[in-house]
């Protein structure tokens, strides 16, 4: 429990939160009135007429099977995207906690692409993966692999994804590092001596110990792959070829900076805005039934 | 059940050594107790002997065989922890049942001994609770249940008892005594508590910094410890250590005070001499007396505890009540020559006469 503090004068406190309420009221409040307004306009293509249309950019959306197709894909990818960066996650900080000499160097070498900036990870990723220059394309066409994602779009979306499960691996390690440090280690003993094994005490008591991390970090890494992706998807595919690595808030984008479809594009948001809305009332429902470690 | 055999174990832990070389002989059924201060190597000892730690040197048999190599699963052992490590997201007979589920016993065969065990610890009402809905001496119980299931050779405690309330330990520390006499399991019982130790033993290993000082029954220890360290940590309140010189039969504290032996000493010079609070009692006799200055009369109940000093060595008598009510700030006392213990005050060895 935080302890509650007492201030004498009853301004202070409202003038101590006030800078945290402006940046919340113009930064996001004041956008998302905006986008929610916008949904509701239509828009003819010079910009010179605006018309109020109420739900009709929503009923368009979902008659438009571009869109559809990209909520499908955006399911896809996230629920892959989070998947397999938790897995591995998970299996990396099991065997970090295993690890008792040179932790601290694999720790920290597994901590760093948190740090690089998404669009840096996307550029990186196709430096590497360049149809013609990339060093790992060339490694695959020695496989016999016809390596290349600007005309492929399955490899497209395997690149895309391969960069923001990366980027994300970092996170969801120190998470699961932490909660797994968290267990007693008598706990781990006393199972030892019961007869269980590193595999059977990891399935038996660590799972079930940092449960409440991995409900965490699913909903943070769905929220990362609906929303965080944007930087890898702009900087390596723009949301090609054909549309194949379009995932739905790169779709907000480019219907509305590059269509210039301003209605839709937002009509598109406030969906996503709804479905942060929803991810984040789970998460807080949840979090709240810990395992307590006694 | 099995006896066991502890020879000459060591542990290093890089450059320091932390256990150096203790050996102990287990019989079938035996409660022994390893008692020393914090630090001494007691855990480290214990942890040896379940496999949760490498042995650097030496070996330990439980029963007929060499178990250094084996995992702690293969050791027949069972451990309770201090702090119980029950496991939280299992029920009481989840938590029981664990090791069992494990050996792949028939599941009959499961419900007979958790049930069987929660009789035993009268914990049948909570089987269906999880740890955190527990008091701490019903986790106690819990912790002890899983380990009688399990129906090892060698029961482990570290500390088992250290995060009750006084009055629950003393209640635990007969439960599980009687519990032991009952099923007969060879036992290891770590603590720092020397009551504990004391009340619980079949035999003691007294411990300071990783080597065994003596090993015993408690009352063979208390009567007759070998060396100063355990003369001073077994018995309570500690025993008092005045520095002397022995000169014939003669013990002098200064040369206002000086105390006779019945018989001269083989020890000659500087000795420390040390005397059980419990063994002042008033002058009755012929024996030499001692005049104390009291501080504190500490009453706790039957007898009293004295703290004073004599000239300027403090010193802690125990009296019963009735006459400890009779002391005035300056009291005589006198002590039975055979209960002075001599001690070199350079290698800490007993002086026996
Ligand atoms: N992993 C380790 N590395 C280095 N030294 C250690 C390690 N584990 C324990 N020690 C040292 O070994 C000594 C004995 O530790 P141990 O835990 O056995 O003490 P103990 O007698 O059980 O004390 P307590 O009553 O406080 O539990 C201590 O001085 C401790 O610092
Ligand atoms: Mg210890």
């Amino acid at each position: 429990m935080l302890k509650r503090v007492h201030f004498k004068s009853s301004y202070l406190p409202y003038l101590l939160v006030a800078p945290q309420m402006a940046i919340t009221l113009v930064f996001f409040f004041w956008p998302a009135t905006q986008a929610l307004y916008q949904s509701l306009l239509l828009q003819d293509a010079f910009g010179l007429k605006t018309e109020f249309v109420w739900f009709d950019n929503f009923k368009e959306l979902f008659d438009d099977a571009y869109y559809l197709d990209a909520f499908g894909r955006t399911a896809v990818f996230s629920s892959l995207v989070a998947s397999i960066s938790i897995g591995l996650a998970l299996f990396f900080a099991g065997m970090t906690d295993r690890v008792l000499r040179g932790a601290m160097a694999y720790q920290t070498l597994l901590i760093w692409p948190y740090a690089v900036a998404p669009a840096i990870a996307g550029a990186l990723w196709v430096f590497m993966f360049d149809p013609t220059l990339g060093i790992l394309t060339y490694m695959l066409q020695g496989f016999g692999v016809d390596w290349n994602y600007k005309l492929n779009g399955g490899q497209a979306m395997f690149l895309v994804m391969a960069a923001s499960i990366w980027k994300q691996i970092s996170y969801n390690f120190l998470f699961f590092l932490a909660a797994m440090q968290a267990i007693p280690r008598s706990l781990i003993e006393a199972a030892a001596i019961d007869g269980a094994g590193p595999g059977r005490r990891f399935l038996t008591i660590i799972l079930p110990l940092i449960s409440p991390t991995t409900f965490f970090l699913i909903v943070v890494n769905i929220v990362y792959a609906f929303f965080d992706t944007f930087g890898i998807v702009d900087a390596m595919t723009q949301g090609g070829p054909a549309k194949a690595t379009e995932i739905l808030i790169y779709k907000v984008y480019n219907d509305g900076f590059i269509g210039l479809d301003l209605g839709s594009s937002a009509a598109q948001s406030v969906i996503l805005m709804f479905i942060v809305i929803v991810l984040t009332v789970i998460q807080f429902r949840y979090i709240e039934r810990k395992v307590e470690y006694t | 059940m099995a006896q066991m055999q502890i020879l000459n174990v060591v542990k290093t832990y890089g450059k320091t050594t932390v256990v150096h070389g203790i050996s102990i002989d287990i019989q079938d059924g035996e409660f022994i107790v390893i008692v020393g201060p914090s630090g001494c190597g007691k855990s480290t000892l214990l942890r040896m002997v379940a496999g949760l730690e490498d042995i650097t040197a030496g070996e330990v048999h439980i029963g007929e065989r060499l178990v250094n190599q084996c995992e702690p699963k293969d050791r027949n052992i069972a451990m309770v922890f201090q702090n119980y490590a029950l496991y939280p997201h299992m029920s009481v007979r989840g938590n029981m049942a664990y090791g069992l589920k494990l050996r792949k016993l028939p599941k009959e065969e499961i419900t007979r001994r958790v049930d069987k065990a929660a009789t035993l610890l009268q914990i049948e009402g909570l089987l269906d609770r999880k740890p955190r809905q527990l008091s701490g001496g019903q986790r106690q119980r819990v912790a002890m249940g899983r380990a009688i299931v399990r129906e090892p050779d060698v029961f482990l405690f570290d500390e088992p008892l250290s995060n009750l309330d006084a009055k629950l330990r003393v209640q635990m520390r007969l439960e599980i005594r009687r519990l032991q006499q009952r099923l007969q399991v060879t036992s290891l019982y770590v603590t720092h508590d020397q009551v504990e130790a004391m009340t619980m033993a079949d035999r003691l290993v007294v411990i300071n910094e990783g080597r065994a000082e003596q090993i015993g029954t408690p009352m063979e220890i208390y009567r007759n410890p070998d060396t100063l360290f355990v003369a001073g940590f077994i018995g309570s309140p500690a025993m008092n250590f005045l520095p002397v010189t022995v000169h014939g039969q003669q013990l002098r504290i200064s040369d206002n005070t000086v105390l006779q032996l019945t018989a001269a000493s083989t020890h000659q010079g500087p000795a420390i001499l040390g005397i059980r609070p419990e063994h002042f009692t008033v002058p009755t006799n012929h024996w030499s007396e001692l005049e104390i200055i009291i501080d504190i009369v500490e009453p706790l109940g039957a007898e009293s505890l004295l703290h004073g000093h004599i000239e300027d060595l403090e010193i802690v008598i125990k009296l019963p009540a009735a006459i400890a009510a009779r002391a005035t700030d300056r009291f005589t006392v006198t002590v039975d020559p055979q209960h002075f213990y001599l001690f070199d005050p350079n290698s800490g060895q007993r002086i026996r006469q």
